[in-house]
């Protein structure tokens, strides 16, 4: 039987989604792995902690959490690494394949069958001069195809839209005013890029990414504060608020002032981009938000506080974080998987229909 | 060196460097094109004084003199020209192996392009560029003008160079929810948008 998949390969996590009967099943694991050098009890280490790794020759490379877990352990004597870098493959790493394969495999095999499908994402057209995702996306579509996948790619952006469902009004030819529904803006702040698409119903408009998002906010607030940077994240991800800013607090303080700075920044970008299509929309628009980078509390508020400030080129009808913030995206492209699946059969039979005639 | 920057918000060609910069762009010229061409391009000279380009480093801008100059040598075969590129960045990536500068991936890449052209499958002009963003280098392999597939073929054989069987203990965490939202999502937008409609980034 055919099978679709959404896969995020994100530079903080990779994620799987599928259906079956009805049931949303997501994988996830960290994308991130440690290199440890090869020891006489190094078996017995990975069976008794029982961590995930991946051997090649006489290498081993503990991935995912446990990744996290081996570098806490032993500071400054293993590296933390990255397959990914500002949301495309690493170009400094040298084993992003061997993991990205692993991994790939590990979640979704071989296709079972010609007319699955896959679907995954890339970052939209960057507006900062980041490297761009030519490669980025030949690279996985690669990767799927090799294991027999057919591979349909997204821009993130439009994941959050088709996940999220945006509406805009619009009238109808009779002065009926109507729904329009996926038609907006979504938006992900991710680790390692930033990504903004108008859409509608359904439809890419424009798009845009930026390097300014979780990754940015963190190297920039350890830079000022002088606080080591996974302290900073550490913060980030479990107690800040902005609804509750300690401003006596130089990290929690920071944290708020260059959120604040890259939402403005998306923004600012996004609108130069939105006024070079010159789209006419009348109605205000829908701003749903998704990615980890939103995940702290009273991060939509701060958005509603940075963009009443700000002077853009459309009205907003409202901003609306993703009730799932963190898998809207792997939802988004199992949407489009399923819908290119659906796509292919129904091709498939009408060749059949006519083959028979 | 010499690089020159798009200021402007839409994609400016330099038809006789068959060089399209995108909007904001930035490249250096001489890392993709012979000095001597650059020197006498007339359409490089014009955009540079219409303001649509911007010279922001380096030496070797071309002047009216030599731009009225005619056309640089007879012309070539834009095949062989490409291939004539590729091998000039091929040769520069090697020779910083010594210097443990050379980016491999980007070799192997250029080497399956290389193959490629050799057995006749890109069909058109591929640039192989680099950007010069934030004081760093970064090389991309664009997809100007080669085709979607032919490049995930390149990619494929490059990745199937490096693959051997591995070892391996992988598991994740696993979520399961209700899948309706993805479902009526998923039947609103095949409704919407029709079945059959076909996309231009379909890998397959």
């Amino acid at each position: 039987m055919s099978k679709a998949y959404g896969v995020d390969c994100g530079t903080m996590f990779f994620q799987v989604a599928s259906q079956s009967e009805g049931k949303l099943n997501i994988q996830t694991t960290r994308n991130a792995f440690v290199e440890l050098q090869e020891s006489e009890d190094i078996d017995e280490v990975l069976r008794q902690n029982k961590w995930q790794y991946v051997k090649d020759e006489d290498k081993y490379y503990v991935i995912g959490e446990d990744s996290l877990r081996v570098a806490k352990m032993f500071p400054g004597k293993v590296e933390l690494r990255r397959p990914l870098q500002g949301g495309v493959l690493n170009k400094g790493e040298t084993k992003k394949l061997l993991i990205m394969n692993e991994l790939i495999e590990s979640a979704i095999g071989k296709a079972p069958t010609k007319d699955s499908v896959v679907c995954i994402c890339v970052s939209s057209d960057s507006v900062d001069g980041s490297p761009d995702s030519t490669f980025h996306k030949a690279r996985l579509q690669a990767m799927f195809k090799n294991l027999g996948w057919n591979v349909k790619v997204i821009d993130e952006g439009l994941a959050v839209v088709l996940s999220e469902r945006p509406i805009a009004m619009e009238m109808t030819d009779d002065g009926v005013e109507v729904e329009a529904p996926f038609s907006g803006i979504g938006l992900s702040f991710g680790a390692g890029r930033s990504n903004c698409v108008l859409a509608y119903k359904g439809l890419q408009i424009v798009g845009m990414s930026c390097a300014r998002a979780g990754d940015w906010v963190d190297e920039k607030v350890a830079e000022q504060t002088g606080t080591p940077i996974s302290q900073v994240t550490s913060l980030k991800e479990k107690t800040l608020d902005f609804g509750n800013i300690d401003t006596d607090d130089d990290v929690q303080f920071a944290l708020d002032a260059y959120y604040g700075a890259m939402i403005k920044y998306v923004f600012e970008n996004f609108a130069h981009k939105f006024s070079e299509v010159k789209s006419q929309f009348e109605s205000p628009l829908d701003v749903v938000i998704a990615g980890g980078t939103s995940m702290p509390k009273g991060f939509c508020s701060k958005v509603e506080a940075v963009l009443a400030d700000m002077n853009l080129p459309f009205d907003i009808k409202s901003v609306r974080l993703s009730s799932d913030p963190r898998n809207s995206v792997v939802k988004g492209l199992l949407t489009q998987a399923l819908l290119h699946s659906r796509n292919i059969k129904t091709e498939e039979t009408k060749t059949e229909e006519v083959v028979a005639e | 060196m010499l690089i020159i920057g798009n200021i402007t918000k839409k994609p400016v060609p330099i038809p006789d460097l068959n060089i399209v910069f995108k909007p904001g762009q930035v490249l250096n010229l001489h890392a993709l094109r012979d000095a001597k061409k650059v020197k006498k391009s007339g359409d490089l000279l014009e955009l540079l004084a219409s303001g649509q380009l911007s010279h922001l480093n380096g030496k070797g801008l071309p002047t009216r003199a030599q731009a009225d100059a005619g056309p640089p040598g007879p012309k070539e075969d834009p095949k062989e020209a490409l291939l004539s590129d590729v091998r000039d960045v091929v040769k520069e990536e090697l020779s910083k192996v010594g210097g443990g500068g050379a980016n491999e991936e980007l070799l192997k890449t250029l080497k399956g392009i290389q193959d490629a052209m050799a057995a006749g499958t890109v069909r058109e002009t591929v640039i192989v560029e680099k950007q010069v963003s934030g004081g760093q280098a970064i090389s991309t392999a664009e997809d100007d003008g080669i085709d979607d597939d032919v490049l995930v073929d390149i990619h494929t054989k490059t990745i199937n160079k490096d693959r051997h069987d591995v070892e391996k203990s992988v598991e994740y965490s696993s979520q399961d929810t209700e899948a309706d939202d993805v479902l009526e999502n998923m039947l609103e937008l095949d409704s919407m948008l029709g079945i059959g409609k076909k996309s231009s980034s379909d890998g397959k």
